[in-house]
């Protein structure tokens, strides 16, 4: 095989992973610090590239620009539905969690069908059509700046998590929630900051996957998917293992579709997930917080 | 007038229906060290939390400096000046000493101290400083105690609430820390409830004394009449 074929598939791969990073980092949080398993995730994420699709068709924003944005409201949403629903769930059997989470998938996924349809729609801004000429390839800009978004972001959370009070706090609650509210901690409030966060950085990759994805309410589906077996890749709650879980699947569907039908490439990522269960169930990474 | 920081009036306790707590009463005067003593499965750790917030009684009353607070969440008190140092020393282990000591000054005027409570801290526990980087989790049981107990000191607490601190330490150590309870007290002036399965080191070091069994009080009165207590010498002390 061509080497330049290969280390461009590679370099694609690694930049939908990106996509999938920021999807998957969220859900690995929430998991690491409530114990919730959030099946609405990818909604989310939908929510985040409508906003944007939104703010970018009515208002004129630029598309980049109103996906970062999209963080504030999903944010609010995420505390709404973290105080409402979840605060409730937290002890409740799992089945009662997934069935929780579920609903709130359905809320979500149906409820923009009935709002604003059930089309597709497409969000073509003066980002779609530029390349960046690498030398041996060219990669599209809308991926590269996902990509860097995801670094950036990925950068914001670990300082977060380990250089401020809000994030040491965090942690704590995450290892014990009984033992941090004896240090003062309102663990309520932590859980709707980390809901809130989680549900925030989805809308992020939402709002840029939109820049080259199409726009639909079912969208999440497939994200939510992939950030899960990221998230088990990465060691089951790590934020820095889900990330990495992110890319090793954006590259593995990508090299794979070399050599199989592109349309099977999907399925790469579910092997992957069966070979982690049965090989290493406790992720590649372990779990690292 | 005595100053009365903390009051239990008659509280029950219920792990679901299993009834923990019969009527349970005590109180700490500031300046006092008491001791809550009594074998396994007595009820001493289900007290403390009930009166840390961690537990709700079914009934009866926790008063705080007169107030009652049994309707107050447990991260709230902390800011009230109640600290608890818990059964087990519930340091965490993914987080480095620093850090640990850290997320322990969340309200503001433990945030505002916060430096100079870690010097205090650090002189009082040398080894906490050495390892301050180190996570929480590799320290030895002994040393996690000394965190546990320090992470509770920089909360600049009125009320310091300890279970069975030697538990899991060898007898030296476990010497050790219950004898830096008067220390705790004279150097620092905070007022202690410690519990504890070793009844005779225990009552060297508090003023007072409460025994429960199976859920309830069943001897109190002062350390020096209670090392005398028939009841005491045969049931615990082995005599
Ligand atoms: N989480 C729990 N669920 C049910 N029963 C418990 C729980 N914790 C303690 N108990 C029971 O409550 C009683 C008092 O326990 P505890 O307060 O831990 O005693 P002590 O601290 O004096 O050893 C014991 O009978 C114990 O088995
Ligand atoms: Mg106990």
């Amino acid at each position: 095989m061509d080497p330049e074929i290969l280390t461009s598939a590679i370099l694609d791969g690694l930049l939908i992973g990106g996509a999938y990073a920021l999807v998957a980092m969220g859900l690995a949080m929430i998991w690491g610090v409530m114990e919730i398993i959030n099946f609405a995730h990818g909604d989310f994420m939908m929510l985040g590239a409508l906003f944007t699709f939104f703010l970018f068709t009515s208002a004129g924003l630029d598309p980049i620009i109103s996906a970062l944005i999209s963080f504030a409201p999903i944010f609010a949403l995420g505390v709404i539905v973290q105080r409402g629903v979840i605060n409730k769930i937290l002890d409740a059997p799992l089945l009662t969690q997934i069935a929780a989470t579920f609903a709130i998938l359905l809320i979500i996924r149906y409820g923009v069908q009935a709002a604003f349809g059930p089309y597709t729609r497409r969000l073509v801004s003066g980002y779609s059509d530029i390349y960046i000429n690498l030398g041996f390839t060219t990669v599209p800009l809308p991926k590269v700046i996902i990509f860097v978004t995801s670094l950036i972001v990925l950068g914001l959370l670990y300082v977060l998590l380990h250089q401020t009070d809000l994030g040491i706090a965090i942690r704590a609650t995450s290892q014990d929630r009984r033992v941090a509210q004896l240090m003062g901690i309102n663990v309520s409030r932590i859980y709707d900051v980390t809901f809130g966060i989680g549900v925030g950085v989805a809308a992020i990759g939402g709002g840029l996957i939109a820049l080259f994805y199409p726009i639909f309410p079912e969208m999440g589906g497939f994200f939510a998917l992939i950030a899960f077996i990221a998230v088990v890749l990465g060691g089951f709650g790590s934020v820095y293992g889900a990330y990495a879980g992110g890319l090793i699947i954006g590259i593995a569907e990508s090299v794979s579709a070399l050599f199989i039908e592109p349309a099977l490439k999907d399925v790469v990522a579910f092997l992957i997930f069966i070979m982690i269960i049965l090989v290493k169930p406790t992720g590649l990474f372990g779990r690292g917080d | 007038m005595t100053d009365r920081l903390l009051e239990v009036k008659s509280i029950n306790t219920y792990y679901g229906e299993f009834q923990a707590l019969f009527n349970v009463s005590l109180h700490v005067d500031k300046g006092e060290i008491v001791a809550l003593l009594g074998g396994n499965g007595a009820g001493k750790t289900t007290t403390l939390l009930t009166i840390s917030g961690l537990l709700k009684p079914r009934s009866g009353q926790i008063l705080w400096r007169g107030n009652d607070i049994t309707d107050i969440p447990a991260f709230r008190r902390v800011e009230m000046g109640l600290s608890h140092v818990p059964e087990g020393r519930g340091i965490f282990p993914k987080l480095t000493v620093y850090e640990n000591l850290r997320v322990a000054a969340t309200t503001k005027r433990a945030k505002e101290v916060f430096n100079d409570s870690l010097d205090m801290v650090y002189s009082m526990f040398p080894i906490l400083k050495a390892r301050k980087k180190q996570l929480a989790g590799t320290l030895s049981g002994g040393e996690q105690q000394m965190l546990a107990i320090a992470r509770a000191l920089i909360q600049r607490p009125l009320l310091l609430m300890m279970d069975e601190p030697s538990l899991g330490l060898a007898p030296k150590l476990a010497r050790e820390v219950i004898f830096m309870v008067p220390k705790l007290r004279d150097e620092l002036g905070v007022t202690v409830l410690l519990v504890e399965q070793n009844v005779a080191l225990s009552l060297k070091v508090a003023d007072r004394a409460y025994v429960m069994e199976t859920g309830r009080i069943v001897l109190e009165g002062r350390s020096s009449e209670l090392e005398r207590d028939p009841r005491i010498k045969t049931a615990y002390l082995g005599l």
